[in-house]
């Protein structure tokens, strides 16, 4: 599903900052996983390179057998619009669209899609996120959660391969967090929707069934949780 | 298509819930700046026609026929009038001698307020000419010639003074109707004359001429049946030059000319005036395309993040470069429309009503279809490169620099 062959970054020219060392793991299809590190470890950095919103400076990644540097700019686009879901620390929901129209958008796009009764489905992801209550509000009128789990039901709308979250729940107050990350175990196990999930709370952890540490733009560790021990 | 869909749902949204100040004051520049590159080219429009239009009507008709090469009158004149009238299509024609003439004024004929001054006499059929000028239709003081008038003078309102023309100063200062003013011809004669009326042809160049029949000037030159020129009016709907191969074709030796040939001020002003329109336009343009600019810019600026936003979720650059472009064309096409009926609805009907009051005459302004046509593209160019650029350049930053940069 996914695999990332001894991936850096480096930033700047003058002073340079590495961010990525060279990380290497492979992701299967159905998993959860959990990269988790101190602030600095390069965990944001790691998922821009496989959300494709980052070029790596060197190393490959493969996405459902494709290389992504192989892919134009217009294919990057196109799979990050049905292939990938994105959902970002902070609250990412355009406030000049309503909660349905934030869903609804990216369906719009999607000449896959084609047939598909939108507003319908968008209305379903909504529901699914429990905010079925909420289709017609704007971003200034939802809270923090609510935001957050309209950019699930948005990532969400193209049935995309591999969804990504970063620290989602990082502003957000423990009973949202509760409920986002209950959402997302919930397709994981429902659904099998694979997740990559950064989190640098290791509470966390009881969500993954893979765990991957990196400390200063290495992999500390890379584990599999099999009958509730990371191995 | 879907795609196309999304950029006008997207610039909607933009638009809808987008600061509505922001919206209704860049739409009032939109509107000023369409006004501004119509108008004073309508004006100047306006202007160009009324001096055209007074020289026609006041000076030259449509068509002045000159003396042969190297003679200095037209003989027999009535066998050139004749010709031309049989040409359908000309409406009438008339001669004219012209002689300059010495004028002296003295008011109160005591000798102590002698204004004087030199000014071109014309002498006309009065009749006749009623057919192809103006002038008897612009008595503002008096009468107008009759045809066996002999020791009568017609005189603009720039030679009798009293009505604040433009060369009030150089005036007789103050003639009216009954006066006696002396003209001391170019030959020696001298005419006393009553001042049988003043007319204000509106028209400069026309309102520095005095009129006398034919008959007194035939007296005082010596001649008969002849002209120094005949002014011919013909019926528009064909050109000037039409007329003039027809005359020639006829056998006219005299040298003819259509009336623009004789309007070399009104040429160089025309000239003058388009290149001011072009860089008043070209101004007006520049300041509405830097306004979409600055709002669509400052817009993207505010939503900088939104565009890396929409490019991490995989809406392609060209839809949103799209939903910027088209919202600045919302601007310039309400603008536009704004424009336009401003124009239409309120500035024309006002100049028709009360027109600019110029010394060649009244200027109203003059909308041409082709014009408003050009500012319509022009502005909606405008827009569509100043709401590309700006948009454009953002998407081209990576999606990481858009959202946090
Ligand atoms: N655009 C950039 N330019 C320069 N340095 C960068 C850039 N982005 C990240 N870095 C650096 O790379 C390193 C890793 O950053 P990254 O954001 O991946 O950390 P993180 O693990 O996500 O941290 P946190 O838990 O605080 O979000 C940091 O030292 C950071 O300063
Ligand atoms: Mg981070």
């Amino acid at each position: 599903m996914l695999k990332v062959e001894n991936v850096t970054r480096t930033f700047g020219t003058k002073v340079l900052t590495h961010a990525l060392k060279g990380v290497s793991f492979e992701i299967k299809k159905g998993e959860f996983v959990i990269i988790m590190g101190k602030s600095g470890s390069g965990k944001s950095t790691l998922l821009h390179q496989m959300g494709l919103l980052d070029t790596p400076t060197s190393g490959e990644i493969y996405i459902a057998d494709k290389n992504i540097k192989e892919l134009s700019t217009g294919q990057q686009t196109e799979f990050r619009l049905t292939t990938l879901g994105y959902i970002f620390q902070e609250y990412a929901i355009l406030p000049e669209l309503t909660a349905i129209e934030n869903v609804y958008l990216p369906m719009m796009v999607n000449t896959k899609s084609e047939g598909t009764p939108k507003s319908e489905k968008a209305k379903e992801m909504l529901e699914m996120v429990d905010l079925g209550h909420r289709l017609n509000h704007y971003s200034n009128e939802l809270s923090g959660g609510e935001q957050q789990r309209v950019a699930i039901a948005r990532a969400l709308i193209n049935s995309p391969q591999i969804l990504f979250a970063d620290e989602p729940c990082a502003n957000l107050d423990t009973l949202s967090t509760k409920t986002v990350l209950g959402l997302l175990e919930n397709l994981n196990k429902s659904i099998g929707q694979t997740i990559v999930m950064v989190s640098h709370d290791p509470d966390d952890q009881r969500y993954a069934d893979h765990v991957i540490w990196l400390e200063d733009g290495l992999i500390k560790s890379d584990k599999y949780k099999i009958k509730g021990e990371l191995i | 298509m879907n795609n196309l869909r999304a950029s006008f749902f997207l610039a909607y949204k933009g638009i809808v819930k987008g600061n509505m100040g922001t919206t209704l004051l860049t739409v009032a520049v939109m509107t000023l700046a369409f006004i501004n590159l119509l108008f004073l080219s309508s004006i100047l429009l306006g202007l160009v026609n009324t001096m055209n239009r007074q020289g026609i009507n006041n000076l030259y008709g449509n068509i002045v026929i000159e003396p042969e090469d190297k003679k200095s009158l037209i003989v027999n004149s009535k066998r050139v009038t004749d010709l031309v009238e049989s040409v359908p299509g000309v409406t009438a024609s008339s001669r004219h001698y012209k002689a300059g003439g010495f004028f002296t004024f003295d008011k109160y004929k005591n000798g102590q307020n002698v204004n004087t001054g030199r000014y071109s006499v014309l002498s006309i059929d009065p009749s006749v000419e009623k057919n192809v000028t103006d002038i008897s239709d612009a008595m503002i003081a008096g009468d107008y010639l009759d045809d066996n008038d002999r020791d009568k003078i017609i005189i603009g309102k720039d030679i009798s003074g009293g009505y604040e023309g433009s060369f009030e100063k150089e005036s007789l200062g103050g003639v009216v109707p009954g006066d006696e003013v002396v003209v001391l011809y170019e030959n020696g004669i001298e005419r006393k004359y009553t001042v049988k009326g003043i007319f204000n042809s509106k028209f400069v160049q026309s309102d520095k001429n005095a009129f006398i029949t034919n008959r007194e000037m035939e007296s005082i030159l010596g001649v008969s049946n002849g002209a120094h020129e005949i002014i011919i009016k013909v019926d528009e709907s064909q050109p000037e030059s039409h007329y003039i191969t027809k005359f020639k074709d006829m056998g006219l030796k005299e040298s003819i000319y259509p009336w623009n040939d004789y309007m070399g001020m009104t040429a160089s002003f025309t000239q003058s005036f388009t290149l001011i329109r072009t860089l008043l336009s070209a101004i007006a343009l520049l300041v509405a395309g830097i306004t979409i600019y600055i709002v669509v810019y400052i817009n993207i600026l505010n939503k900088k993040r939104q565009i890396g936003i929409l490019q991490a979720i995989g809406i392609d650059k060209v839809i949103i470069v799209r939903s910027y472009t088209v919202q600045a064309l919302f601007y310039a096409a309400s603008g536009i429309i704004l424009g336009l009926s401003i124009l239409r609805l309120l500035l024309v009907p006002y100049f028709a009503g009360h027109p600019l009051e110029f010394p060649v005459g009244d200027v109203r302004l003059e909308v041409v279809a082709s014009e408003i046509l050009i500012s319509i593209a022009a502005l909606l160019f405008a827009g569509f490169i100043s709401g590309y650029m700006p948009a454009k350049k953002q998407t081209d930053k990576t999606i990481l620099e858009a959202i946090w940069g």
